[in-house]
């Protein structure tokens, strides 16, 4: 049940890209085409959950115990780098199918706030799934996780879609390229809004 | 280019914001009132200031394969000073921007000047292309600030002139989509063919 | 090559270890004076510092803060959460000796600015109703439920959760008191029985 209203609320009600702004740099620069959009929120799938594991469980068994919770920001961006770089080696050793369609994206990743940001989401703020204000454990985190990087892969590949259309579509000059894609996006916020108060 | 043109440069000609379109996660997501959207440009100013010019005192010494860690590491360390300092002086500012403050790490404004500018330039150079770059975000984020507060929450720089009402949606989430799109095609009929 | 990074690093954690060494008090302090200024806000005057006293209440610690003038207690602070239309809503209630309301203080919430966030206006007639009401003779439930709160337009969500919030801490109140009898549902809320004079 707990799992479920995580799912609910990482992907339509809290989206991470239309309410929370975290990772909208890729939203907009890969976003023109779906096959595309579609690669690049599996990568970034694949990165979060293992880094928001790792960084778990670096904050409650290495940063809590010696008192460092301090490094915070510092550690987790060099696991995030760190992580990127080898799920790339490997990937590029153990299938290099997959790493020709996913390998582009993998260096963007490591600049995407959404990966950051979901790591330090679930080691400072209290959830309310299921009730009672906690903080989640490790099998809630990876979960919220994995949920927020399919609402991003959501929202990055519906709006990909309508950005196909948009590219053939006469729009007035000074709204052209980023200015119409933002104002799109603005509606489909507008859109998500309806889910809000669900979970 | 002089020092002067360098920090000039980046309230229009090579506004982060409007031009460049980099560091769009902040610029949305602080941007509910002015004096939000000014607090996080000026941290972001700070970090980018102080960051530029140690890298380019350091570059020479940094090999070229651990460069990207490297500055990654400086950067997350100004940015938690900044964080730490905030906390213990500006403790409501810093609860409003939440999670955006740690968030200037991966900012690409930031280590797109290391890599861009400070590593190939004086210490001097580098700082007032910091501080060109950051007024420039400064100077955007207020005013994107400014129209959202006016228009959601009928007040300016907090002083409410309405009773507290205006049309709620600005202030929401889809509100900084479409003022930030309006507002960018605005700045390019407004700079067409000038810049 | 992995001397300079690693030197790098080295450098930067002795400067954030210093950094945080010089401000970690004053961050400690800052925390305390927000609690301390959300008590100040809940309860009549008072002397000193309040005595803080740990409650538990189906499971859960609360803490109960006593002001005192002089050897009689003035007024409890209590301290609750519950889930809003946002997320946490962290409210401190204050009761007068006599088991009436006497104010209210958010301390942290995430509530959708210009409706639920109008609950943090201290001078609206949302916040102000619950100001001198005996939670055993009012009902504590928004007017939808059928209670006696009238809720905050167009925000019921954050209006019932801030409501509940009352009503845990008024349970709070009444076990740190000793006469739980009295005691008002916090999940459907329904009219309490009687009188508690502490």
């Amino acid at each position: 049940m707990t799992i479920l209203l995580i799912l609910v609320s990482a992907i339509f009600v809290n989206n991470i890209v239309l309410s929370q702004f975290l990772g909208i740099c890729p939203f907009l620069g890969v976003s023109k085409q779906v096959n595309t959009a579609v690669g690049m929120s599996l990568a970034v799938t694949f990165v979060m959950a293992l880094a928001t594991c790792v960084t778990w469980l670096l904050q409650y068994y290495v940063l809590m115990p010696l008192n460092m919770v301090y490094m915070q920001t510092v550690t987790f961006i060099l696991v995030i780098a760190g992580l990127v770089q080898m799920v790339e080696i490997i990937l590029k050793k153990i299938s290099p199918a997959l790493y020709q369609s996913l390998g582009i994206f993998l260096p963007l990743i490591t600049t995407n706030c959404a990966v950051l940001g979901v790591a330090l989401m679930v080691v400072q703020k209290q959830f309310t799934f299921g009730g009672e204000t906690h903080m989640l454990n490790l099998g809630e985190s990876v979960v919220f996780a994995i949920a927020s990087a399919i609402g991003f892969g959501l929202a990055i590949t519906l709006f990909a879609a309508i950005r196909e259309q948009l590219e053939v579509s006469d729009v007035p000059k000074p709204f052209k390229g980023i200015p119409i894609a933002l104002i799109t996006a603005g509606i489909m916020a507008l859109a998500f809004m309806g889910f809000s108060g669900m979970v | 280019m002089s020092r002067i043109d360098l920090i000039k440069k980046g309230l229009i000609k090579d506004n982060p914001t409007f031009v460049l379109v980099l560091g769009m996660c902040p610029t949305l997501g602080t941007t509910t009132s002015a004096l939000n959207g000014m607090g996080m440009g000026l941290a972001t100013l700070v970090v980018l200031t102080l960051s530029n010019m140690v890298i380019s005192a350091l570059a020479k010494y940094i090999p070229d394969k651990v460069r990207i860690p490297s500055y990654i590491v400086i950067i997350s360390a100004f940015v938690t000073i900044i964080q730490l300092l905030m906390q213990a002086y500006l403790p409501s500012l810093y609860e409003t921007l939440g999670l955006f403050i740690p968030l200037i790490v991966v900012n690409c404004i930031v280590l797109g000047r290391a890599e861009a500018f400070a590593n190939k330039n004086t210490v001097l150079d580098s700082a007032c292309d910091g501080l060109g770059i950051g007024l420039g975000f400064t100077l955007s984020l207020t005013i994107i600030g400014l129209v959202r507060e006016l228009l959601g929450s009928g007040s300016l720089f907090g002083w409410s002139f309405t009773g507290g009402d205006g049309i709620l949606v600005f202030v929401l989430a889809p509100g900084a989509f479409l003022v930030l799109g309006l507002l960018m095609a605005l700045f390019n009929k407004l700079t067409q063919g000038r810049i | 090559m992995l001397i300079s990074l690693g030197a790098i690093c080295l450098v930067c954690a002795a400067l954030l270890s210093s950094v945080n060494a010089m401000t970690a008090k004053r961050i400690a302090r800052v925390q305390e004076q927000k609690t301390e200024r959300a008590i100040a806000q809940v309860v009549p005057a008072f002397e000193g510092a309040p005595v803080d006293t740990a409650v538990i209440l189906d499971g859960t610690e609360y803490l109960v803060h006593k002001a005192m003038v002089g050897d009689s207690i003035v007024g409890y602070a209590i301290e609750s959460v519950t889930t809003g239309f946002g997320g946490p809503i962290n409210l401190m209630v204050g009761f007068s000796g006599d088991g009436r309301i006497y104010s209210t203080a958010v301390i942290s919430h995430s509530e959708t600015p210009g409706l639920g966030a109008k609950m943090t206006d201290d001078e609206s007639y949302f916040r102000t109703q619950f100001v001198g009401k005996k939670p055993s003779e009012y009902n504590l439930a928004v007017s939808k439920d059928g209670g006696d709160v009238d809720a905050i337009t167009a925000s019921t969500i954050t209006s019932r959760a801030f409501t509940q919030a009352v009503a845990k801490a008024y349970n709070v109140y009444l076990a740190a008191t000793g006469s739980s009898t009295d005691a008002v549902s916090s999940a459907t809320p329904q009219v309490g029985e009687g009188e508690n004079d502490e």
